[in-house]
């Protein structure tokens, strides 16, 4: 398999397949960063997309030297923030219904089916009140913990992607973890329970 | 295949939390998120991109189309058709009551009277900024004079464009309105 800087160059020498092959490859990560700070599916597609064509017009700028995510997220960010900066028309976003119905929560855990359906029900109003706590952080804090704790970064990357020293991205992740598991307690999720069935508030 | 408990992961991260362990709290935590769905945007996705970047290539030689100016200028061209057909009505009714040949001549001369007047006014205006141009082109032909008003363009020029650059390219989230 091609490593990103080998597509990254092939995409410069004009292949097109090549640079489909990377939207493919980040598409997912890029999207899902940019609708949790959005929270409206159709703007974090317009904008994903935007993220992957300015990418493409300055694809001879990226550093090889350089992991080509980090570069891609700091795309997205800077995208992302001009773009909540614009005056935004007012939009229904269509999708978000089927979210709060827990649609897309049914469908990545609909191959639970080796468990217990009382665990599995269990499981997803955690997923739902961990997804809503971290909707409901700062987007400062809330863009540290997509990358930290879902894309599994580290911080120095975390902190050169959105720009912002080391001690500052340290210190927001302490707090939205605070914060975080404040939200979970307070929902009922806190640590004296043991027993799943106590677990379910 | 099992799935790892989550609901014992999330314990595990509270209770870590509660009891400062850094660490401990980091790792359950992600293994949490780990499991957490995620948004994935509709199929056909990259194919958008690419027609995408295919129009954004296509486009690029008509930047001049695009710019501002051109659309500054486009739109004063069509205000000024716009406002000349609407005057066109009036024009043709003074011209069509004005039918016999004395009534005619009457208002033409009427309208090269005003329009003299017209020219009077504005050539008093322009002779006050020619006055004005004179003294500032004046000063300006003393060299310190034309230097410093050089150096005071400059600053500005420079100050704007470094404000703006500071503004547009401090991307923090206190900067965006919450959501």
């Amino acid at each position: 398999m091609m490593t990103d800087a080998q597509l990254v160059a092939a995409a410069l020498r004009g292949s097109q397949d090549a640079f489909r092959e990377l939207v493919k490859r980040f598409e997912r990560p890029i999207y899902s960063l940019v609708e949790r700070m959005v929270h409206d599916p159709g703007l974090a597609e317009d904008l994903a997309q935007e993220v992957f064509v300015k990418a493409f017009r300055r694809l001879d700028s990226y550093d090889p030297s350089r992991k080509f995510a980090s570069w891609l997220f700091k795309i997205a960010h800077n995208t992302t923030i001009d773009a909540l900066r614009r005056p935004l028309p007012e939009t229904v976003p269509l999708q978000k219904a089927d979210r709060e119905e827990g649609g897309d929560f049914l469908a990545v855990l609909a191959d639970a089916s080796v468990e217990n359906p009382e665990a599995a029900a269990s499981r997803r109003v955690m997923a739902r009140a961990l997804e809503r706590a971290i909707a409901r952080l700062r987007p400062e804090y809330r863009e540290a913990v997509v990358l930290r704790y879902v894309e599994g970064w580290s911080y120095g990357e975390i902190a050169d992607t959105i720009g912002l020293p080391l001690g500052t991205v340290k210190t927001n992740l302490h707090r939205a973890r605070k914060e975080l598991a404040q939200a979970m307690a307070a929902a009922g999720w806190g640590p004296r329970v043991e027993t799943e069935e106590a677990d379910t508030p | 295949m099992r799935r790892p408990d989550q609901t014992q992961s999330l314990a595990r991260w509270l209770a870590a939390e509660q009891a400062g362990r850094t660490e401990e709290a980091e790792a359950a935590l992600a293994q949490l998120c780990a499991a957490l769905p995620r948004p994935a945007p509709r199929a056909g996705f990259a194919d958008a991109v690419l027609a995408r970047v295919r129009i954004a290539g296509a486009t690029e030689g008509y930047g001049l189309f695009a710019s501002r100016w051109f659309k500054a200028a486009m739109a004063l061209c069509g205000a000024s058709t716009i406002s000349l057909l609407m005057g066109l009505p009036a024009v043709w009714r003074a011209v069509s009551g004005a039918w016999s040949s004395a009534k005619l001549i009457q208002a033409a001369v009427s309208s090269i009277v005003e329009l003299d007047q017209w020219l009077v006014a504005v050539l008093s205006v322009g002779a006050k900024l020619m006055l004005l141009g004179r003294m500032l082109a004046d000063a300006l032909a003393i060299v310190p004079v034309a230097a410093l008003a050089a150096a005071c363009v400059l600053v500005s020029a420079l100050a704007f464009r470094f404000l703006r650059g500071l503004i547009t390219g401090d991307r923090r989230w206190v900067y965006v309105d919450p959501i």
